[in-house]
């Protein structure tokens, strides 16, 4: 994949780059032992999206999926992928999410053209 | 009576880098571009 993708102007689904911070990705020690347990993971990750998603369905509108990339690829890693009902409501979303902070980053906000998860794969 | 629920504070959302309160995160996103901050900072 070039990963030249063309950003559609209107869409249901918009992403938050590298939203999420898995802690199991940064907190090693020098031989590479992990000091986070998976328990310890599940509950980060659990409050993670529990808190994005209430805020972007409760200031935004109907959200019909929200994924987030467990992938480790610098252009994927933590992505979180938010399908709204309305395109509409994605559009707001991406605008104001722009200018807005989220633990100590900025967000970085995109309309996407994913709109089938299961099919999001491109080669 | 039924007890509403308590919404949880949000440990996130809002929270800007610290020393970066003053300005807006598009501002910030800016001066990252151009190559006035760096691009990650350490938390």
């Amino acid at each position: 994949c070039s990963r030249l993708h063309n950003k559609p102007t209107f869409s249901q689904t918009i992403a938050l780059l590298n939203l999420y911070q898995n802690p199991q990705n940064c907190a090693q020690t020098a031989n590479g032992v992990c000091m986070i347990s998976d328990v310890e993971m599940q509950q980060h990750y659990d409050d993670f999206f529990e808190e994005v998603f209430t805020e972007l369905e409760e200031k935004y509108g109907e959200i019909e999926e929200m994924n987030v990339c467990d992938n480790l690829g610098d252009h994927l890693v933590g992505n979180v992928y938010v399908k709204f009902r309305y395109e509409e409501d994605a559009e707001k979303a991406v605008n104001d999410l722009n200018n807005r902070w989220f633990n100590g980053h900025p967000i970085h906000a995109e309309l996407s053209p994913v709109t089938d998860f299961r099919e999001a794969c491109c080669r | 009576p039924r007890k509403l629920l308590k919404k949880k504070p949000y440990k996130y959302w809002d929270v800007p880098p610290p020393g970066f309160e003053h300005i807006p995160p598009l501002q910030y996103k800016a001066m990252q571009a151009a190559g006035q901050i760096p691009a990650t900072v350490l938390l």
